[in-house]
């Protein structure tokens, strides 16, 4: 069908045309872009650089800007803490560099002018500040001063402010906001949280909390920051917590690095040992461009201290994590945060087939290493499990640069236990093992030093998962593995066990049967006769004892005591030379149970050795047997680590225990709690009333102390 | 008074009296017109008013591809999927997510 039109006509339609493609679809692009940014979308980008590629941009400020804000992301900081790491807001460097771009292309534009070229000029110094970039962000302070915009001026003295204040030049920073009053039209909210800031860490607390209130007074929303931040929003809520819960006269100080070099403008956080945050992340400290710190005043006790930093700046650093979960703080203390580079894995590369059951990794050596760890990471429903492999000596501790490891070995250990759902229902990977055919699994290599601190790894903060090194193990789950992998327990238990009728060594069945039944596919369900029956038919077979070990590893006191002749069999029965920790470690539980404290200290003593950690267990053995030097001892080690309880009170009411005449029925039901804590198995409740109960039959206040710092770290004064 | 005005003006009215029933026929206007000498602005009217047949359809599937080109981005179709997973401590991101467990 055609239709007949007069030139003039067509012409008048073209132009019309034209002008929509030119002027009216560049407008809708925009508000396209900006509509899908609101809805958080992530195909806003695409439409905001369609809009900046056209040839007409009448808003073009205004889509650079809300550009740049999309690829630089919200400022939540990725935050490391003692126990606890993770959150941020997912930004890129790529996106960042990428964001100041656009925002360099307002400011240089000298037609541009307006609420988005001052906008512009906050955001590239928030930028420079989540970059870590002290030089950059004083660049662009200097450049704001020699503006003609009097807005301008104002937000580069506030910057420079700040950049006063984060290097703890409190009369700068104030010299910089000279001038300015209330009745300046520009002073905004910024103006009186930075002198809110500068007066709270110069200790005039008066003059910060005003400046805190004032800034409310502007309309500032929860999403919104300052100076590269959210910490800031709310200081006055935060202000009121950490006066009530934190402040007092001890300070933490130290120094953030990577590879030896400062990182400036990080954020220092504390929190409280109940594991619940004081006042969200808001920051007691920020590093200068030294990199060190130095905290609010604190008052003593027991805390969480963490760090906080862009996600931008991850995929490259590796955290150096200390072996400490808490801070006991009674004094002025030092606590430094160190980053390092990746250790690089030289192979196997990433997507390494491996098609016989041995596969080899080598890595770079770490300067000051002792020993390596090779970790394999098992992937399932997005739930992830790393386990150290052990390689052909039996080893988990590896001192080369290069370790063979064999799979099946790997195989019959216990994957990451997980359970789900009321019946507490086992997920396969427990029984299956860490390495599976026909799956992929990263490999993670880590170096510790003498003192067995982490001083190296091959997988920082963060990464891309096409850069990790990685096995597929060639070959298919057998019938049996995929019954359990769909959690057919039931199934695949009695398909096993057919299997074992028709052939009574098959390793596969046992090895799965022993585990089925030693961890519980569900809740009710663990048989420790089956677990023992069928792992010790495997060590027959094959003169491994590892599984029927782990059988033990799964008893409680009960199950010990009512396997005791298969247990001291097993133990006697596995020869000297391949006695390692878990050996020990569970004899000296199984001597526990049998109520033979000495001995069980002896065997922990032994696991403690060449182990990482001292068990509290070893603790409490020692002051159940009234060995108060060996408590101390224990106390002191770098390689006895508390989550809540205060080890200085601990120390001062040992020492005190040492000189002080105790009385004999005091020290009888000190004992008979501790007995019962070192037989495990204490639900929350009924332990807060073992705990009261002991408490007020004794009467020395030492062994209160003890008592109360004891409940603290099994959290039974926890009310959830 | 001009003597040459005053014979104008006669000859001018006999004329008009004699010729005032003459018509001409459209045929011949139609020859008078075609054979004066034209413009360029009667060129570009004719041009102007000439019609022009255009297929709606193609027309239509034109202008809309067009819209379409000017205001949906050339890359919004790709779909990279990301997708992050922890191995301990680390964020991992998985371009193009497909389930990187199962080879």
């Amino acid at each position: 069908m055609k239709i007949k039109i007069k030139v003039k006509n067509l012409i008048k339609l073209s132009i019309l045309t034209l002008f929509i493609i030119l002027i009216v679809l560049p407008y809708a692009t925009l508000e396209i872009a900006k509509y899908l940014d609101r809805k958080g979308s992530d195909k806003a980008l695409a439409f905001y650089e369609s809009y900046l590629n056209k040839p007409v941009k009448l808003q073009n400020d205004e889509a650079l800007y809300n550009y740049a804000l999309n690829l630089a992301g919200e400022t939540d900081k990725y935050t490391i803490m003692m126990m606890g790491w993770g959150g941020g807001a997912g930004t890129t460097l790529d996106g960042l560099e990428k964001a100041s771009l656009a925002l360099e292309k307002i400011l240089n534009n000298s037609s541009s002018e307006g609420a988005f070229y001052s906008r512009a000029y906050s955001k590239i110094m928030d930028i420079c500040i989540n970059l870590q970039e002290p030089k950059e962000l004083m660049n662009w302070i200097e450049w704001g001063k020699k503006n003609t915009d009097e807005e301008i001026n104002y937000i580069s003295d506030l910057y420079r402010a700040f950049y006063h204040y984060a290097n703890r030049d409190y009369d700068l920073a104030n010299k910089a906001l000279e001038g300015y009053d209330i009745t300046d039209e520009v002073v905004d909210n910024r103006y009186y949280t930075i002198q809110g800031e500068i007066a709270l860490f110069k200790g005039d607390f008066e003059t910060a909390i005003r400046n805190f209130e004032l800034s409310t007074s502007f309309n500032t929303s929860y999403t919104d920051s300052l100076f590269g931040s959210r910490s800031y929003i709310g200081r006055n809520y935060w202000y009121n917590e950490y006066e009530s819960s934190l402040k007092g006269n001890y300070k933490v100080r130290g120094r953030v690095e990577f590879n030896g070099e400062p990182m400036p403008f990080v954020e220092v956080y504390i929190q409280d040992n109940t594991g619940f945050r004081t006042g969200g992340n808001d920051h007691i400290a920020i590093t200068d461009i030294n990199g060190e710190y130095e905290t609010l005043g604190i008052r003593s006790g027991t805390y969480q201290i963490g760090i906080g930093l862009s996600n931008s700046l991850l995929y490259d650093k590796v955290y150096l994590r200390q072996n400490l979960r808490s801070l006991n703080l009674n004094s002025d203390l030092v606590f430094d945060y160190s980053f390092n580079s990746p250790i690089k894995v030289i192979s196997p590369k990433p997507g390494t087939v491996i098609k016989d059951d041995k596969f080899i990794v080598e890595w770079d050596n770490v300067s000051g290493a002792d020993y390596y760890t090779v970790e394999i990471t098992t992937i399932n429903n997005n739930a992830t499990f790393r386990t150290p492999i052990i390689d052909n000596d039996g080893d988990y501790r590896i001192r080369e640069t290069i370790a063979e490891f064999d799979i099946d070995k790997s195989r019959n250990n216990i994957g990451g236990l997980s359970f789900d759902g009321e019946e507490m229902l086992l997920l396969p990977m427990g029984v299956l093992g860490n390495i599976l055919p026909g799956e992929e699994h990263p490999i993670v290599v880590n170096a510790y030093d003498e003192n067995d601190s982490l001083i190296g790894s091959s997988l920082p903060l963060n990464s891309l998962y096409e850069d990790i090194s990685s096995i597929v193990v060639e070959g298919y789950l057998t019938q049996g593995e995929k019954l359990i992998n769909e959690s057919k327990y039931e199934e695949a238990i009695k398909y096993y066990e057919e299997q074992l009728q028709k052939d009574p060594n098959d390793k596969e069945a046992l090895v799965y049967l022993s585990k089925i039944y030693m961890i519980g596919w569900k809740k009710g369900e663990q048989n420790f006769d089956k677990a023992i029956e069928y792992s010790t038919r495997y060590k027959e077979l094959t003169n491994d004892y590892n599984l029927s070990l782990k059988a033990i590893g799964f008893m409680d006191h009960d199950a010990r005591i009512n396997n005791r002749t298969f247990i001291e069999n097993l133990f006697d029965e596995i020869p000297v030379n391949e006695r390692k920790q878990d050996y020990y470690y569970e004899l000296g539980r199984f001597y526990t149970s049998l109520g033979e404290f000495e001995k069980s200290r002896t065997a922990y003593m032994e696991y403690v050795s060449n182990g990482t950690y001292i068990p509290d267990a070893l603790l409490y053995l020692n002051l159940y047997l009234g060995d108060f030097d060996g408590a101390l001892s224990i106390l002191s080690d770098y390689k006895f680590s508390t989550i809540r309880m205060n080890k200085n009170i601990l120390n001062n009411s040992i020492l005190s225990l040492k000189s002080d005449n105790i009385n004999a029925t005091d020290y009888e039901i000190f004992k008979a709690f501790l007995e019962k804590i070192l037989r495990g198995n204490i639900e929350r409740t009924e332990g807060n009333e073992l705990y009261h109960n002991t408490y007020n039959k004794i009467s020395n206040p030492e062994l209160k102390n003890i008592l109360h710092e004891i409940r603290l770290e099994m959290y039974w004064d926890m009310d959830y | 008074m001009n003597n040459k005005d005053l014979l104008g003006k006669e000859i001018k009215g006999i004329f008009e009296e004699e010729t005032k029933d003459i018509e001409l026929s459209s045929s011949l206007i139609d020859s008078i017109v075609n054979s004066r000498k034209r413009t360029w602005q009667n060129k570009l009217d004719d041009f102007l008013n000439k019609e022009i047949e255009i297929p709606i359809a193609p027309a239509i599937v034109g202008i809309a591809a067009l819209l379409a080109i000017s205001i949906v981005p050339k890359d919004i179709l790709k779909n990279q999927e990301i997708k992050v997973i922890n191995i301990g401590s680390s964020q991992v991101f998985i371009k193009n997510y497909k389930d990187v467990s199962k080879k």
